[in-house]
């Protein structure tokens, strides 16, 4: 029994050494190996190490940690075939140990190996940033590295109180009697900040647009969703986690209204249905935190699709832009296909994977006699078949005809998106391969009368409104403020006007120092001088001795001092 | 132009019709559960909801040109 992480680091440190035909079939192999050694886990079994009084818990297999080890390796290896015509190993290596890291976290059992495998991820993930390889990705990848060390040191905090405090090593729920304590809120906040709870979230849609095609497609995976599994993991029913999420679905819809930058628009998204999943964490019920699961493990698949296509749209024309594209759906026709199909999953439409696992929450939600959070949720079920299914393809692939240029993609691109439409299909018509997986024994049944006829009436209503509303909903050229605007201009501000406080308070003492020095430095030279001003030899000659005493007096005041401290030595002793 | 309303037409009329048809309310939780066509209605409203009120809050607030958090460099 080897962790799936475990083979995600070995081929990283191949790929990295390798080049041409090896590099690519070690990827391949690398990552069926992957998905091999997930299937050969065995349920409820672990992997302890002891150190001193630390156990560290390296591998837990639970129904839990497994259907959230499957969905990841699953993505890793639909996301490597995309990215299989780039030659750049360490591009490829970075990917694989932010892959592996995420597996880490998942079947993490105890709190240190959680949290190293947390920051090995952070830090992993700003290199597939970087994989950009442009100003902006740079600039974004610092800004992003800094929110999650402040989100790290927050979990880290958390755990040493926890610890400190008496709680298990393993992670467990904290229940509604640690609410009172500081780690378990300090434990919160640090999952928030990787959960892109607003607004600890500006990091999400700052940095993954700038990622590069290939990077963009698993930073849409992991990070989120190894917070909601953590979610899942420790706080189940905790409420607050229901108003958070309903107010993060709805964030993201308002926010991608807005958006002109497509692959910005699909991140806006990532925290909406993040939203979803972590109202279903806070519901607490085991419908909705199947539901939770469930929607984590549609996510990734559509959500990857999606990037894809939006990547494949980046790659072919060199543009991100609403504004900018339009007119090249009959010179793409095989993308506009496949993205269509991840739009049809993430809106929820029946027989698509997104359908079976939202409608999850959105019943626990009614099953709990919580009408806010069903209309709420519907709003942000409105909201993203607005954009993700009709706004963004309509104005990216439709319209006029701007006669832009469309280079050829390659093979590796299409084909990865294929397996990815294939299995947000195969899951959305065959719930049962995903519920049979699902770890809290809740009985559901997406595909009734009523849920199919009122999933279709909204999606109908909201295209109809689409229709009439399409002037309005073009791009405009322009970026919008968020809450890494806190961090970009008064943060910075603030700290550059200590840094020229504390220059300008520098040069000031220095300037008093040189003044006192040039007052007082003839006094050094000879203490006396200041009681006899008149006996000052003249300075003419320039001689900078000048008012020394003669050698030979100062050798018999030396001699002087030290027998005076002889005989009081000696008369004392 | 033409075609799109008359297909809209059709899919509105004939889901309308399923729902007030078959649809039978033995889940229904909230009274809005048994109003007929009520998701249609809402879809509809919703939708136009989100875009006004998003826009509004973007022209009036949150949109800045593109070149904001580069200018003052």
């Amino acid at each position: 029994m080897i962790s799936p992480s475990v083979v995600l680091f070995v081929t990283a440190a191949a790929v990295a050494l390798l080049r041409g035909a090896a590099q690519k079939i070690v990827l391949v192999v690398g990552c069926l190996a992957a998905l091999a050694s997930w299937a050969l886990l065995d349920v409820n079994s672990q992997w302890n190490v002891h150190i001193g009084e630390y156990t560290l818990v390296l591998l837990r297999v639970d129904p839990l940690s497994l259907v959230f080890g499957l969905i990841f390796t699953l993505v890793t290896f639909v996301g490597i075939i995309y990215a299989l015509h780039n030659n750049r190993g360490l591009d490829h290596a970075s990917t694989l140990v932010y892959a592996g890291a995420s597996v880490g976290v998942i079947f993490a059992g105890d709190w240190m190996s959680l949290f190293v495998f947390w920051e090995l991820m952070a830090v992993s993930s700003l290199f597939v940033i970087w994989q950009g390889r442009t100003e902006r990705a740079a600039r974004a990848g610092y800004r992003y590295i800094l929110v999650h060390i402040f989100g790290g040191s927050l979990l880290f905090a958390g755990i040493l109180m926890h610890l400190a405090g008496g709680g298990g090593y393993e992670v467990t729920a904290l229940t509604e009697s640690d609410t009172g304590e500081l780690a378990f809120w300090l434990i919160l906040l640090g999952i928030a900040v990787n959960a892109a709870i607003p607004p600890l979230h500006a990091w999400l849609t700052d940095s993954y647009p700038e990622a590069s095609v290939t990077g963009s497609v698993f930073l849409s995976a992991f990070t989120t969703k190894t917070a909601v599994y953590v979610l899942i993991r420790v706080f189940p029913g905790t409420e607050v986690l229901v108003y958070v999420g309903v107010t993060m679905a709805l964030y993201g819809v308002v926010l991608a209204v807005i958006e002109n930058d497509i692959r910005r628009l699909l991140a806006y998204h990532i925290i909406s249905q993040v939203g979803y999943m972590v109202a279903g964490v806070g519901l607490g019920t085991p419908l909705s935190l199947n539901g939770a699961a469930a929607h984590a493990y549609s996510h990734i698949l559509y959500k990857s699709l999606l990037f894809m296509g939006t990547g494949a749209v980046l790659y072919a024309t060199g543009l991100r832009k609403l504004t900018e594209l339009g007119g090249i759906a009959n010179r793409m026709k095989l993308v506009v296909l496949l993205y269509m199909v991840g739009a049809f999953s993430i809106s929820g439409f029946p027989l698509f994977n997104g359908f079976i696992s939202k409608s999850m929450i959105v019943s626990a939600a009614v099953a709990l006699d919580r009408p806010g959070v069903e209309l709420l949720l519907n709003i942000a079920g409105i909201g993203t078949f607005l954009h993700t299914g009709l706004k963004l393809p309509y104005f990216t692939f439709f319209g006029p005809d701007k006669g832009i240029e469309v280079r050829p993609l390659p093979a590796n691109m299409l084909v990865a998106m294929g397996v990815g439409a294939l299995l947000c299909t195969v899951y959305g018509m065959v719930p049962s391969l995903l519920y049979g997986l699902l770890p809290y024994g809740a009985e559901y049944h997406p595909y009734t009368l009523d849920h199919v006829v009122a999933a279709t009436e909204l999606l109908i209503g909201t295209g109809l409104a689409f229709w009439l509303l399409r002037d309005k909903l073009g791009g405009d050229p322009t970026i919008s403020l968020d809450t890494d605007w806190f961090y970009r201009r008064p943060l910075v501000a603030m700290t550059e006007w200590v840094i020229d406080g504390v220059r300008a308070l520098g040069e000031g003492v220095s300037a008093l120092r040189a003044t006192m020095v040039e007052a007082v430095w003839k006094f050094t030279q000879q203490p006396t001088s200041a009681l006899n001003v008149g006996q000052v030899p003249p300075a003419e000659d320039d001689d900078p001795y000048r008012f020394r005493r003669p050698i030979g007096v100062t050798v018999f005041w030396v001699v002087v001092y030290f027998v005076l401290v002889a005989f009081v030595t000696l008369w004392m002793l | 132009m033409k075609r799109f309303w008359v297909v809209t037409a059709i899919f509105v009329v004939v889901s309308a019709a399923l729902d007030i048809a078959l649809r039978h309310y033995a889940h229904a939780e909230f009274w809005w559960h048994t109003v007929p066509a009520f998701d249609l209605v809402y879809g509809f409203l919703g939708c136009g909801v989100i875009v006004v009120f998003s826009k509004w809050l973007g022209h009036k607030f949150l949109m800045r040109s593109e070149d904001y958090h580069e200018r003052e460099r």
